[in-house]
């Protein structure tokens, strides 16, 4: 919709803005059809809340009683911080409706006096502000709307219980942890940890460091472990020289010093030397063959010889030495198989190996692969898998290695009886049927026993353990860590068996704890997946089929009946029939007002009874010549009019004003004749005005009728603008006129007239010939002396015709007039009494 | 701007003309009297040149009608045909015989009889109401009017023998009468002084756009 055009009501053209009246139809257009924007002016649509062109607010919003507004803080909008603590903020005054909103976004570093007095001037009125109040208002809703939102959040984290941590598989206690798991217990419980002189020898080094003050005496830790203290009490930490030569690299620098002498070192630990002491560094002679490949290099020649090296360590000699390297045949069984590549000649011979080692050949010299018979059972596992026939014969095999029985000849499994005690419990996978019995197993083994019972997933798999240990009964030398070991059992455990030289140790059952049984891996079923049988595809499993399961159209199931009550089904059905059934409004019975028999035949009476008496009145002269009715005229109004025109002398001029229209023709032109006849009489020269339209015509007429000579007569042109037009016409007076004959039937005309002719300042004489409805409103002008003398309807102009002797249809005319006001009169009297005797009607009881 | 034209250059143009013409009333000074019959006659012009586009604006509206055949389309075209007739004998040349008889034609054929059907209804309607107004109102002030109506009827011209009607109808129009005509002319002359001087002061400016 324009901004500038209004649509009629009516019609619906569109009109200029600020129209009264509609071009199109004429309709009167509402007011106020736009408003007005206060800020630019523009003018909008009624039904515009924003100006369409600033977009400032036009409807004024609803204010709220003082007494309920409430100071709001000013929000804090992005990072912006607030400018002054809100307490202070609280005590201040409601901000007018003006500058505050500038105050609350000055920076708190500008007093608050300063800047109010520094502020600029208030706008002037309230309608500019609104656009203001609005974001005001839209501001404060947001931070109402967000405090509702930190309320309702804050209600929803107080009604949330909070969140109990996840539950954690209770830790078994360390006393119930096999030794050689307490090194792996869970951190969560460091009070329950094991005290360090409880730890097996070879556990103590990797003791839990939340309790270093446990540790135990380093004169209590066997020979290879004397080394590992735990890091957390570096204070305790086994000086270098006490360390074994392998851990002598990761001892901790803070104790160089503190290093093991390697004499006490045990032979399979005599080459680890310390990093940190270099000096301290085994010669590369003294490295085990095994170590010599790690020993640091700032000292290869501090190798310990291959003779002092244990057996299961000699193989595993510095690489820097090569030529020192253990012959394959001092190499103990389990160590054969991890000779130095550098020197697979130098393997040592299978003889000179510890029963423990002698499995364990050189990868890299698979022809030196030790026969499958000659490995330990616990190294047949891991026998290189080329010559799976080399397996070492049971019998060979040392107590300890002979339950590790290699997987690629599950046959070849060394019995039960022949495993040494601390590797009875860890029976190889493929053998299940080889587990060795419980009571055979040593009593720290019984805990990782594999289950007799129950086959498959159920089994553990085999652990290899932390660190290998050579067997007493391979080499005749069981040591002594071994012997306690055996002897150490765990609070409220029983006793292990004494071990005895060929013996069955019995291993009880451990408990495995349920954490670590949840990690224990399922072995899944296999999935059977169909192999594609055509195609590119051919002899692949796991192919998609081609056939997409969208393109399958989904079987659609039929939702299930609904139940419907008998109830709700007449409801229905119901409403159903009333929905079809045609709407009968009853009509209110309207009847027309005087529409009935009765109106019709009065009407026709009154119809009948004017006509018969104004034209029989007419008619009956001409029928009956010289009848007439007697009437008495009032000649004295008439009197004074004659006597003003017939006062006046050639030459006079007449203003004649004919203010009349074509309705009140045919009554006014009665009444004009004789008054002109009798100015033409008097030899006046006539100027006729008029100020309407049709005035002219009429004047044309009146003159053509009465035969004026047209020398005795000037027809003004037509002047509008009605009393202006008046003014003008005489302020355009050439001369003062000697009467002024007005002849009018409306009372705007003779009002103007009167007023317009006072007001020039000039006696001017003003006779009128009226309308006999004007004699009311001519009154007081003529008391007054404004207007001097009039003749008033056709009586008057008849009374005329007969005071001065001038024929004219005034007369003729009377006694039609007198008939019709008797025939009016009589009308009146008839329906007064005939109503008053029938009562009032219904619409005059309503 | 636009609120510059609209509103002030109206109002900046009325209010010395009017004050001008008002005193030139009051105070017969010739110079305010000369410039009071310049205004007033420039006022005519623009009020002829009013009733010009007045004309316009009707042919205009009719046009539209009869162009979109809304309701009383027909209406509209005879009043178009009607005033293109009346537009003819104007234009002709004056003094000829021509425009003279056109003239007398149309007042004698068209506008007289139309005229005078309208007057015959005005008065055959008050008649009517006249006969059925007690139908509808007893009241007493129902047949205190009829009584003048008679009274003033009979006394306009009365019947000879019925002069007495004349003075009792005398008495109504110089009593009653003139003086509510008094009232409403007092009224009529109160208002008019007020509302000049709303329109002197500005209180008023239907000369200016909102």
């Amino acid at each position: 919709m324009s901004i500038s055009m209004i649509y009629c009501p009516k019609c619906g053209s569109a009109n200029r803005r600020g129209s009264r009246f509609c071009n199109e139809c004429g309709e009167p257009l509402p007011t106020h059809t736009a408003l007005r924007c206060p800020m630019c002016g523009a003018m909008n649509p009624v039904g515009n809340v924003y100006c369409d062109r600033c977009q400032a607010r036009l409807v004024p919003m609803t204010a709220t009683p003082p007494e309920e507004k409430r100071y709001e803080p000013p929000p804090i909008k992005g990072l912006s911080l607030p400018t002054i603590p809100l307490e202070e903020k609280k005590e201040e005054a409601p901000p007018a409706a003006t500058e505050d909103w500038l105050a609350q976004l000055r920076p708190a570093a500008i007093p608050q006096d300063v800047t109010r007095e520094e502020s600029l001037p208030p706008p002037e009125t309230g309608r500019e502000a609104d656009w203001l109040e609005q974001l005001r208002a839209a501001s404060a809703a947001q931070e109402t709307g967000a405090e509702e939102a930190d309320a309702w959040l804050r209600q929803l984290r107080e009604s949330i219980p909070p969140v109990s941590p996840p539950l954690e598989p209770e830790p078994l206690a360390p006393a119930e942890l096999p030794d050689w798991l307490r090194g792996v217990a869970p951190p969560e419980a460091p009070e329950e940890a094991v005290p360090t002189a409880e730890l097996p020898d070879w556990l103590r080094g990797v003791a839990p460091p939340e309790a270093p003050e446990e540790a135990i005496p380093t004169a209590e830790l066997p020979d290879w472990l004397r080394g590992v203290a735990p890091p957390e009490a570096p204070e305790e930490a086994i000086p270098t020289a006490e360390l074994p030569d392998w851990l002598r690299e990761i001892a901790p620098p803070e104790a160089p010093e503190e290093a093991i002498p390697t004499a006490e070192l045990p032979d399979w630990l005599r080459g680890v030397a310390p990093p940190e002491a270099p000096e301290e560094a085994i010669p590369t002679a003294e490295l085990p063959d095994w170590l010599r490949e790690i020993a640091p290099p700032e000292a290869p020649e501090e190798a310990i010889p291959t003779a002092e090296l244990p057996d299961w360590l000699r193989e595993i000699a510095p690489p820097e030495v090569p030529e020192e390297a253990i012959p394959t045949a001092e190499l103990p069984d389990w160590l054969r198989g991890v000779a130095p590549p550098e020197a697979p000649e130098e393997a040592i011979p299978t003889a000179e190996l510890p029963d423990w080692l002698r499995g364990v050949a050189p990868p890299e010299a698979p022809e030196e692969a030790i026969p499958t018979a000659e490995l330990p059972d616990w190294l047949r596992g891991v026998a290189p898998p080329e010559a799976p026939e080399e397996a070492i014969p049971t019998a060979e095999l040392p107590d300890w290695l002979r339950g590790v029985a290699p997987p690629e000849a599950p046959e070849e499994a060394i019995p039960t009886a022949e495993l040494p005690d601390w590797l009875r419990g860890v029976a190889p996978p493929e053998a299940p049927e080889e587990a060795i019995p419980t009571a055979e197993l040593p009593d720290w083994l019984r805990e990782v026993a594999p289950p007799e019972a129950p086959p498959g997933p159920l089994k553990s798999p085999i652990v290899p353990p932390l660190l290998e240990f050579p067997s007493e009964t391979a080499t005749g030398e069981i040591p002594d860590w071994l012997i306690e070991l055996g002897k150490e059992v765990a609070p409220g455990a029983p006793a292990p068996p004494e071990i005895e030289a060929g013996g069955v140790i019995e291993l009880a059952r451990a408990e495995i704890p349920p954490w670590l049984e949840a990690m224990r891996p399922r072995p899944e079923a296999p999935l059977k997946e169909p192999v594609e049988t055509e195609g590119l595809l051919a002899g692949l499993s796991g192919v998609l089929s081609p056939v997409l399961k969208l393109e399958v159209p989904a079987v659609r199931k039929r939702p299930p009946a609904a139940e419907i009550k008998e109830a709700p089904l007449a409801r229905a059905q119901l409403l159903q029939r009333l929905l079809t059934q045609p709407i009968e409004v009853p009509q209110p019975e309207v009847r027309r007002r005087g529409s009935g028999l009765g109106a019709r035949i009065q009407g026709w009476l009154v119809t009948v009874v004017l006509i018969v008496a104004v034209v029989g009145t007419l008619l009956v002269p001409r029928i009956l010549p010289g009848t007439s009715l007697p009437v008495h005229l009032d000649t004295s109004p008439a009197r004074s009019v004659y006597g003003i025109i017939q006062g006046l002398s050639a030459p006079a001029t007449a203003l004649v004003a004919l203010e009349y229209g074509v309705a009140e023709a045919d009554e006014m032109n009665l009444v004009a004749e004789p008054l002109l006849r009798h100015l033409l009489r008097q030899g006046a020269h006539l100027s006729i005005v008029t100020t309407q339209p049709e005035g002219k015509l009429i004047a044309e007429d009146m003159l053509r009728t009465i035969a004026a000579p047209e020398s005795l007569y000037t027809i003004v042109e037509y002047r509008p603008a009605g009393a202006t037009g008046i003014s003008q016409l005489l302020a355009g007076a050439r001369e003062k006129p000697g009467v002024i004959l007005l002849l009018t039937a409306r009372p705007a005309s003779l009002r103007w007239w009167i007023e317009q002719t006072q007001a020039r300042g000039e006696k001017l004489t003003l006779v009128a010939g009226l309308s006999a409805a004007l004699e009311p409103a001519a009154a007081p002008y003529l008391n007054a002396g404004a207007l001097q003398a009039a003749l008033y309807g056709l009586g008057g102009a008849a009374a005329y015709e007969s005071e001065g002797g001038l024929p004219g249809r005034a007369t003729e005319r009377l006694d039609a007039l007198v008939a019709g006001h008797l025939a009016v009169i009589a009308l009146i009297l008839i329906g007064a009494i005939i109503h008053t005797l029938a009562g009032p009607s219904q619409e005059g009881r309503r | 701007m636009s609120k510059l034209v609209r509103q002030w250059i109206p109002f900046i143009i009325f209010l010395p003309a009017s004050i001008i013409v008002l005193l030139g009333y009051l105070m017969p000074v010739p110079g305010l009297l000369y410039l009071r019959d310049k205004l007033v006659e420039w006022a005519t012009i623009v009020a002829a040149f009013a009733l010009l586009l007045g004309t316009f604006n009707i042919i205009h509206v009719h046009v539209g009608q009869i162009r979109r055949r809304s309701r009383g389309w027909f209406s509209s075209f005879v009043l178009l045909l009607t005033l293109l007739i009346g537009m003819i004998p104007p234009l002709l040349p004056e003094g000829t015989s021509l425009r003279s008889d056109l003239n007398r034609a149309v007042l004698d054929y068209v506008l007289r009889p139309v005229g005078a059907a309208l007057a015959a209804l005005i008065f055959f309607t008050l008649a009517l109401a006249a006969f059925r107004l007690l139908r509808t109102r007893h009241t007493v002030a129902s047949v205190l009017f009829l009584l003048v109506v008679i009274l003033v009827l009979a006394g306009s011209v009365p019947l000879e023998g019925m002069e007495q009607l004349t003075l009792w109808r005398a008495a109504i129009i110089h009593v009653p009468a003139m003086a509510g005509a008094r009232g409403l002319l007092l009224g009529v002359a109160l208002g008019t002084v007020i509302a000049a001087l709303r329109l002197i002061i500005g209180g008023e400016r239907p000369y200016s756009e909102p």
